[in-house]
């Protein structure tokens, strides 16, 4: 059973509010929407993204190409969930459904938004704890000029760059509040610390476009809601000095209910730990969120286009000849960068919870990016465009050097290509820092 | 001056306990009196450079400045890469706190004959130094970002070099910039922690953002070696200590679940013209140190113009990014090669009067933070922890004569900086000879053609426009 220490009265406006809280964050909390459990049933066990995104809920009535995606319009689905709750609330009045006291609806109302934010928190900390949401640049992003990525991926790398455990401390910070969300008294501090967090993360959200605006609101309201609780009697304390008694009224657990509260609790935490070893163990056997599959062997670095011969004629050095390539960059996957005069076609889509898939091209406008894989039968490679995966290259390559890779073949149009490159030494900046400031850059 | 609860302002009747009465524990006494010989000697300097450059203030802005940037002596420094980066540029801290320490032991023996009960009085004094401390230090900065020069928006010499050959607070710094309006958000956080206590009742709120704040910058200075986590930092000690005041009352609210009856602690003044006094002090106070210091840095960046950023506009219509489609050294034409160390590679005529050329070389680069200075020449912002073989240039363009008389703004010796640094409004073009001396024609809209001289060579240069439109520049939308 459950039990109310002290019973407060409400208010008819307070009543209504609270009944429409609850519909609306039912609306927004309780996984209602059949593609939740499509996900659900569809999860890999041993893919940490698709466990991820169930602790990433968040409904949507309207979806499609006509919805706005940015702006206030794009807060539509909100709208939807209020006009919903309003008729949920009004309906309520009907007392058929009013069958626990308010008190104890108010409560079961915060354990809802604890658990959800809580939840919604907690992926997302171990994500930046393992340092995988926003991973380092990769060698190719070194050598992109810094106004041919989207701002999205400028904010990406450089919190992705930062030293002394900078992203991992906001990882903890996150964790923390969220652990602190699920004891009662320690709510106030894990709202209050996740309302700050999240207020940087929503206005980052909006400088950078970040893409995921809506979803960090949402997290903040509950916050703010959490916090809304106990603020009035923190700021009759530190503001005003007034005689202060603690929060009105708490519910109190017992047989059954009991039981079933361990039980949740046990298994949101054994949930967590399960996904935090899954990232981890993902981090250190791949490159995530970059492809897992070794690139050519010996072959990771910058090189120099010496020669370039395309159908039999030799392309002399140019900034602007629309065919000859530039410069390559061989990272330590299958991924093959290059440097064209050629518009790219910019992916200008969201940075997303995609595992292995094209994180690295998202979001650079600068180098076109080529996915190879070594065909054995014609001992060659063949380069995939990912912007337009109908072109390739089929190449042999030879090493007469280290330094020195020779690359010939045919694309899709039967065009013949024969290349020379040679690895270059670069010290980075970025790498050797401002520490030392004897040295040439 | 009597002392006494606040409690006008409560509803409910409360019993009425002079704050002052209870008699603290001798651990809260010795506790006290280390954390007030700490906390005074990290804000209030004991040496007197400080108290000499406030005396010499030329002008109201720079009195208001040295000012706002008070701060303790620096007793100990360690000159390795820690000292300056990591951990032991911390050292000052702990050579405060063993003095703290001594001074507390001594304090404690001199007073051992009648030793004071209770320092709330002094504790409420400690808290108006820390509160005063932190809100000028805040408000400086967040003046700063909110008109908003501390990070300027990135040049186009910015947007056309590799992200590998930023420093990490290049990067850092850029990605603030490059979004004004977030940029100007931040600065309002901070002036609204700094002003937030200048009143008590809002004190905890403005100690708590001051805290977040704080936290975080100094943590990020960190992360990217932005080299003032030390004064980020101070804050954060500083906010500390105010927040604890409030922490026996909240913890036992929140985690005890009591009763509270707060028994915070103000003076209170008995006289008519003391109350007006301190009202008029008051007043004064916070309307100089918001409205008027605000006016100060409005009429620093927007009227005399004195930003990071260059402000001399460049020559008319001319800015962009070109290819350099014909180089000719002293007669000998250098065809487009990205290896050659010669040869310019691009040029960026930036839309104030920096021109930007690239070769394949390495330099010496500045590497500091790049401050706001008078003349656009010593503007170093825009070139400071840039690499990947860039030259920036500052030009004087003689449109009459399409003469541009072009220095190199990466070749600033030690002693000019340094007379810089003592001697405001120096021209550090003087007795310098301008290290490219050229003639410009402008045959179409999109193509420049230099020639002239650097140093001994006669160059002559084609330059071609190319139209571009950075991604970084796009904004999306819907119809994206």
């Amino acid at each position: 059973m459950t039990t109310i220490t002290q019973p407060s009265a409400w208010k008819p406006a307070q009543l209504f509010a609270l009944r429409f809280a609850i519909c609306y964050f039912i609306i927004q909390a309780v996984p209602l929407d059949w593609k939740f459990y499509q996900a659900l049933f569809h999860v890999r066990a041993g893919h940490y993204e698709d466990w991820l995104r169930l602790t990433a809920y968040y409904p949507t009535f309207l979806s499609g190409s006509n919805t706005p995606l940015w702006g206030i319009a794009s807060y539509i689905n909100w709208a939807v969930a209020a006009g919903l709750a309003l008729i949920g609330a009004f309906l309520w009045q009907f007392k058929v459904l009013d069958v626990l006291p308010a008190d104890r609806y108010y409560y079961l109302l915060r354990v809802l938004l604890r658990y959800r934010l809580a939840v919604g928190v907690l992926g997302y900390g171990l994500l930046k704890l393992i340092w995988v949401q926003l991973p380092r640049p990769a060698l190719s992003d070194l050598y992109t000029a810094y106004g041919d990525f989207l701002p999205w991926k400028v904010y990406y790398h450089t919190t992705g760059v930062g030293k002394a455990y900078y992203e991992q401390t906001i990882g903890v910070l996150e964790i923390i509040g969220a652990v602190l969300l699920l004891f009662r008294k320690t709510v106030v501090f894990g709202a209050f610390l996740l309302t700050l967090l999240l207020t940087n993360i929503l206005m980052a959200n909006f400088a950078y476009s970040l893409g995921h605006h809506l979803y960090s609101s949402y997290l903040l309201v509950l916050a703010l809601v959490l916090l809304s609780h106990d603020l009035p009697n923190i700021v009759n304390i530190v503001s005003f000095n007034r005689k202060t008694s603690p929060a009105r009224s708490r519910l109190v657990f017992s047989g059954n209910f009991l039981r079933i509260r361990k039980g949740l609790q046990i298994a949101l935490v054994a949930f967590f730990i399960f996904l935090g070893s899954l990232i981890f163990i993902s981090f250190k056997h791949s490159d995530i969120p970059y492809p897992s599959t070794p690139g050519l062997k010996d072959a990771y670095g910058y090189y120099n286009v010496k020669s370039f011969i395309y159908n039999g004629i030799t392309l002399p050095y140019s900034p602007v000849d629309s065919l000859r390539w530039q410069n390559v960059v061989f990272e330590k996957w299958n991924t093959l960068s290059v440097k064209i005069n050629q518009p790219v076609k910019i992916n200008l889509s969201i940075p997303a919870l995609e595992g292995e898939a094209n994180y690295e091209t998202l979001g650079n406008g600068g180098r076109h990016y080529y996915r190879y894989s070594a065909d054995s039968v014609h001992s060659s490679l063949l380069l995939r465009s990912i912007e337009d995966p109908s072109c390739f290259w089929r190449l042999a390559s030879k090493r007469p050097d280290n330094e020195t890779i020779l690359l010939f073949g045919t694309n899709e149009q039967q065009d013949t290509v024969s290349i020379v490159l040679e690895r270059q030494h670069h010290r980075f900046l970025l790498e050797e820092g401002r520490r030392n400031i004897q040295q040439k850059f | 001056m009597q002392v006494e609860t606040l409690t006008r302002r409560t509803k409910a009747p409360i019993a009425t306990i002079l704050a002052g009465s209870q008699a603290w524990k001798p651990w809260q006494l010795i506790g006290f009196r280390i954390a007030f010989i700490f906390y005074v000697l990290l804000i209030i300097p004991v040496d007197g450079e400080w108290y000499s450059s406030v005396v010499s203030s030329k002008i109201i802005f720079d009195f208001f400045n040295t000012m706002m940037r008070i701060g303790g002596s620096t007793f100990v420094r360690i000159n390795t890469e820690s000292g300056k980066w990591g951990i032991a540029s911390y050292a000052n801290w702990a050579a405060v706190f063993l003095i703290a320490l001594t001074g507390a032991a001594l304090w404690t023996i001199l007073v051992r004959k009648g030793p004071a009960k209770e320092y709330t009085r002094l504790n409420y004094l400690l808290c108006v130094l820390i509160r005063y401390r932190i809100a000028v230090g805040i408000l400086v900065f967040g003046f700063m970002k909110f008109y908003p020069v501390q990070m300027p928006y990135p040049g186009l010499g910015s947007l056309e070099t590799n992200f590998g050959d930023f420093s990490g607070y290049k990067l850092y710094w850029h990605s603030i910039g490059l979004v004004p309006w977030y940029e100007v958000f931040l600065g309002c956080v901070e002036i609204l922690a700094g002003t937030l206590l200048f009143f008590r009742p809002t004190v905890f709120f403005g100690a708590v953002l001051n805290f977040a704040v704080l936290y975080n910058i100094a943590h990020a200075n960190h992360a990217y070696d932005g080299g003032v986590h030390v004064y980020s930092a101070v804050t954060v000690l500083f906010s500390s200590y105010l927040i604890a005041q409030y922490i026996p009352d909240l913890w036992k609210l929140l985690i005890k679940e009591e009763e509270v009856v707060p028994r915070r602690y103000v003076p209170l003044f008995t006289q008519h013209w003391q109350r007006v006094l301190k009202t008029l002090l008051k007043v004064v106070t916070v309307l100089s140190l918001t409205v008027w210091y605000g006016y100060l840095r409005y009429e620093l960046h927007y009227i005399t113009k004195e930003t990071k950023a260059p402000s001399t506009p460049g020559l008319a219509h001319a800015q962009g990014y070109y290819h350099v489609t014909t180089f000719r050294v002293n007669g000998t034409e250098l065809p487009y090669n990205p290896l050659d160390s010669v040869r310019w590679q691009e040029v960026i005529f930036e839309k104030y009067s920096t021109l930007v050329y690239k070769v394949n070389k390495t330099k010496r680069i500045p590497l500091d933070n790049g401050s706001r200075q008078e003349n656009d020449i010593d503007r170093e912002y825009e070139l400071s922890g840039i690499g990947g073989g860039r030259t920036f240039l500052y030009y004087d363009a003689d449109t009459l004569h399409q003469k541009l008389s072009l220095y190199d703004k990466g070749v600033l010796n030690t002693r000019i900086r340094k007379d810089r640094e003592k001697n405001r409004g120096l021209d550090t073009k003087k007795g310098r000879l301008p290290d490219l001396l050229l003639h410009y024609e402008r045959p179409s809209d999109q193509q420049i053609i230099l020639s002239g001289l650097s140093g001994k060579d006669s160059l002559y240069v084609v330059l071609d426009r190319v139209e571009k439109q950075y991604p970084i520049h796009i904004v999306r939308t819907n119809s994206k």
